[in-house]
């Protein structure tokens, strides 16, 4: 590889109960995957859950530690999994929260500003499938 | 002309060489390698681009699996699923053996890639894929490009499999930033 400084996201001062949690939460997102690519919905979005929880945890730490760079990765992983345990709400609130830090990287900002318009679309298609079909007619 | 270097491996070690549950991906794997049920092996031609040094080698992997690591039943997932877990099994191989790092996390949807590797001290990035019978370097190239528009700025690995030529590549691909 070559002698130029690699880019990357550093994990200074880790311990070993930090990544026992980061591995849970991973092997609760590959099997939530897997549920998911079986038609099993329920169960995946459990898992996913389970998974977010895990990450809001882990991000706490890395602020802590000032590991800023994964904290942001933590974070939008956190938005994402309650996003896909269902949670459209938290995954919202989450991704606003990120968006209002002036120190969030360019690149993630951008990134997170898709993830988001695509909440609020599911959000407005949601609130436009529970009104019951009467009142959509009659206005 | 040299021979290329042959390396072997007991699949079943990526439960050991990563801390995910990489296990997970072994029935799909055996299930896109082995010609007949009972083959329990299969090699595979990788093409190794800036991993370990800088430039090109290629090396042939001859892996190994044990009966009971192999699907006794179809999968119960489409076809393009048991590909795309295949090939993550594939990954699970290569970054331990070549690049000498581990499958740490596994990525979101929003980040361009799908896992996240380390050494210890620093993440990287790995983008992972799986083909039958599509092009590896038009797949390779593709995957890269995608990699390179991960919203964290890093670096990272692209592992591309293609399953019925049974070859592979591993790189390492400097972000870029095209902004």
């Amino acid at each position: 590889m070559s002698r130029q400084k690699r880019q990357a996201i550093s994990r200074k001062g880790l311990d070993s109960a930090f990544v026992g949690e980061e591995t849970r939460k991973s092997n609760l997102i590959l099997e939530a995957n897997l549920l998911k690519e079986q038609g099993r919905h329920q169960e995946a979005a459990d898992r996913f859950a389970e998974a977010a929880q895990i990450e809001e945890g882990l991000s706490e730490i890395l602020a802590e530690k000032g590991l800023m760079d994964k904290y942001f990765v933590h974070r939008f992983s956190a938005a994402s999994c309650w996003a896909q345990a269902g949670n459209i709400y938290q995954a919202i609130v989450m991704c606003e929260e990120l968006l209002a830090r002036s120190d969030l990287p360019e690149g993630l900002r951008q990134r997170i500003q898709e993830h988001l318009q695509v909440l609020r679309a599911r959000r407005e298609q949601w609130f436009i499938s529970l009104i019951p079909a009467a009142v959509t007619l009659e206005g | 002309m040299t021979a290329t270097a042959v390396d072997e491996y007991v699949f079943e070690n990526i439960a050991e060489d990563n801390p995910i549950h990489a296990e997970i991906f072994l029935p799909f794997t055996i299930a896109r390698l082995r010609e007949a049920e009972a083959v329990q092996e299969a090699v595979l031609s990788v093409q190794l681009r800036d991993i370990g040094d800088d430039g090109e080698r290629q090396r042939k992997l001859h892996l190994m699996w044990s009966e009971g690591s192999a699907p006794v039943k179809s999968l119960p997932v489409q076809e393009r699923v048991v590909t795309e877990w295949a090939a993550s099994g594939i990954a699970c191989v290569l970054v331990p053996l070549y690049a000498r790092m581990r499958v740490l996390q596994v990525a979101q949807a929003g980040d361009s890639f799908d896992h996240w590797v380390g050494d210890g001290k620093q993440e990287y990035a790995l983008e992972v894929s799986g083909t039958i019978r599509e092009s590896l370097i038009g797949r390779h190239l593709a995957k890269v490009r995608q990699l390179q528009e991960n919203p964290y700025g890093i670096d990272g690995f692209v592992a591309v499999t293609r399953f019925a030529t049974r070859e592979a590549i591993f790189s390492f691909n400097r972000y870029e930033e095209t902004a």
